[in-house]
């Protein structure tokens, strides 16, 4: 495979991240002082319940914020590029080709028009083909003149070398007859089915990074166990490192190889994932854990009470204080920095 | 379709189905539109109409018995009826009334065609531009639209052509001109709600550019949309045309037209009905073609009937 298996050398890092909403009521930030790391190959799990920031992390990343929202403050750095500086036309060669992104519902996310063989071809076109495969102009050629130069001077792949490339593909992800499948329709495919081909898609221009956010949480609880087999393969096989945003701690435990613990837009804990399951440092990640259900244990489960705070409106301290039933004086006054727990593990608390 | 052998057992009935030849795949989806239209009561009598007209006009000048601005003063004012060689009579000036409403046709579907062209690309063009950015491009083509709409259509037109001067193109400009707006203003409604979709944001994500995103993602989920008003308004537009013809303002009186037809036979009409109502009653049931078939497209295209 094209990639060295070296994880040491981060992929991407990002580093004091601000995302802010201008709305009426203030600005909202919806990430607020974000660091972490993903080095090649890694899997890393972003956790956190709804409205945390966790997708708004992730647009940050593909430069695809929706109009008020922006970056606000930090920096991206992604194979040694920033970036938060980047032009648009130089990002839209990022993404898609080196960023890949898998959305939460297949069913909405591919387009309802097209075959599936068609989107996953169209996800080569859009880079000028496959740099491995065909001399192509590696993705350089852009825009309306892109366009032209591909359609009609055929550069990239011919017709023939792309559906053979669209069907072998669609056999790595598991989906069966990919020879006649090729041409049918998104909604004529199951839930999982149509997430195999979003992921096809996805990896059709061999991507360093592929960005998933929450790419089970629309599928059955056996389909879910299969795409993510499906990713962790994927990872295995080609190095792609893979960041999984969930909500779901008991996904992020099996599938990833460091957890990062978000709560009001912030990285509340985070660590390789059996220092942060073993040893969970933030009282939000041992509430997380406490209401996780286990099989064969009867015990209630523990909800944390109360409610996110909100984000256009933050008070001094501790963000997750006024739930928190560990909470003293100094987390309402005084926001707490980063300490260190242990190897690679920190967490956001005044308690450690 | 042709039935391929299926072995009787029900088990492999979906076994089949998906391993049907890839061509064929392709074949039936097609044929699966046309099968629910043909099954489609209005639609089926829609397109055979419509069929039936555009092969008329394409075929004219070997179907004709004559030129359709052959004068017989001899002849003149004949009726209908197999007796004489004027299947459908003679007008005032002892022309051939079946060869000047087979012309007819022509110069109709071709006003009707080169209007809908015009104002769908103008109007699904602007109307997707203003649905998918938004803000002064969209105020302003509002303000426009609106400015248009105060109008009403016909006397809209008939200004413009008393100014213009009647002839073919500048029919077509002037009932474009007022035209692309339905066109614009369902282009707009469905690119703003298609623009909010997911694949939108997956698409950007592969990193499509704003153009190849309104091109290719979402003009192709709503052509069935603008297919369907394409149709229906032809309908309109059609007789638009014949309307401003007959009140000598569309198409040049030498150029045998439905509309200039009938306002020359309304002067006979007490004597020689035919004169008038024969072009009457093929623009009647032309426009009933087309709004038929367009309904029935409407039904059959519905995406919850889409199956593939």
């Amino acid at each position: 495979m094209a990639y060295p298996c070296a994880k040491e050398s981060a992929l991407l890092e990002v580093s004091g991240l601000y995302t802010v909403y201008p709305s009426a009521r203030g600005m909202v930030q919806a990430v607020r002082n974000v660091s972490f790391a993903v080095s090649r190959g890694e899997i890393v799990g972003i956790v956190g319940e709804s409205g945390c920031g966790k997708s708004a992390l992730l647009l940050s990343i593909m430069g695809l914020l929706p109009s008020p929202g922006r970056i606000a403050q930090g920096q991206i750095l992604f194979d040694g590029r920033n970036l938060v500086d980047l032009s648009e036309p130089a990002m839209r060669s990022v993404r898609g080709k080196e960023i890949a992104m898998v959305f939460q519902d297949p069913m909405t996310a591919l387009n309802p028009a097209h075959r599936v063989g068609e989107q996953i071809a169209e996800s080569l076109r859009v880079h000028g083909g496959v740099p491995e495969l065909a001399a192509g102009d590696g993705g350089q050629a852009r825009g309306a003149g892109g366009f032209i130069r591909r359609r009609l001077w055929k550069r990239g792949l011919s017709a023939v070398e792309e559906r053979r490339y669209v069907i072998e593909l669609m056999r790595n992800v598991g989906i069966p007859l990919p020879e006649h499948r090729h041409l049918e329709y998104p909604h004529q495919f199951s839930g999982g089915m149509q997430q195999r081909i979003m992921i096809a898609i996805a990896l059709a221009c061999r991507p360093k990074l592929l960005l998933a956010d929450e790419p089970t949480t629309a599928l059955d609880v056996t389909i879910q166990a299969q795409v993510l087999d499906l990713m962790e393969e994927i990872n295995r096989i080609t190095g792609t490192a893979i960041v999984l945003v969930t909500h779901d701690l008991a996904v992020a435990a099996d599938f990833c190889d460091s957890i990062a613990v978000m709560y009001a837009g912030q990285i509340v804990e985070r660590g390789p994932t059996d220092a942060v399951m073993e040893d969970p440092a933030h009282p939000y990640t041992r509430g997380l854990l406490r209401s996780m259900p286990v099989l064969g244990n009867r015990k209630p489960l523990q909800p944390i009470t109360g409610e996110v705070p909100d984000l256009a409106n933050l008070g001094p301290g501790c963000s997750f204080a006024p739930r928190c039933d560990l909470s003293e004086k100094v987390c309402l006054e005084e926001a707490p920095s980063v300490s260190a727990i242990g190897q690679g593990h920190e967490a956001r608390c005044h308690l450690r | 379709m042709g039935h391929v052998s299926v072995p009787s057992d029900e088990l492999y009935k979906g076994a089949m189905a998906t391993a049907r030849p890839a061509e064929s795949a392709r074949a039936l989806h097609r044929r699966g539109t046309m099968r629910r239209l043909m099954a489609h009561g209005g639609g089926r009598t829609g397109l055979i109409i419509v069929i039936a007209f555009a092969t008329v006009a394409i075929l004219a000048p070997l179907i004709t018995p004559y030129a359709p601005d052959a004068v017989d003063l001899e002849s003149w004012l004949t009726p209908p009826g197999l007796e004489s060689n004027h299947l459908l009579g003679t007008d005032q000036l002892g022309r051939d009334i079946l060869s000047r409403v087979i012309y007819g046709s022509r110069v109709s579907i071709l006003v009707g065609l080169a209007t809908i062209c015009i104002s769908s690309v103008v109007g699904v063009g602007l109307g997707m531009l203003a649905g998918y950015y938004g803000g002064v491009l969209d105020r302003l083509l509002a303000r426009f639209t609106e400015l248009l709409l105060a109008f009403p259509y016909l006397i809209f037109v008939i200004g413009i052509m008393a100014i213009m001067g009647p002839g073919f193109c500048n029919l077509v400009w002037a009932l474009s001109f007022k035209g692309w707006v339905e066109f614009y203003r369902l282009a707009r409604a469905l690119t703003m709600a298609e623009k909010n979709r997911e694949y939108v944001d997956a698409a950007r994500a592969l990193g499509r550019s704003n153009g190849a995103i309104l091109l290719r993602e979402i003009l192709p989920n709503m052509a069935n949309s603008i297919l369907v008003l394409g149709t229906l308004r032809m309908g309109n537009m059609i007789v638009m045309e014949s309307s401003l013809s007959f009140l000598g303002l569309g198409i040049p009186p030498r150029i045998p037209a439905w509309g200039s037809m009938i306002a020359d036979g309304r002067r006979y009409m007490l004597g020689a009905w035919w004169v008038a109502t024969l072009p009457g009653i093929a623009l009647a049931l032309l426009v009933l073609g087309m709004n038929l078939l367009g309904e029935g497209l409407r039904d059959v295209l519905d995406p919850k009937m889409m199956e593939g």
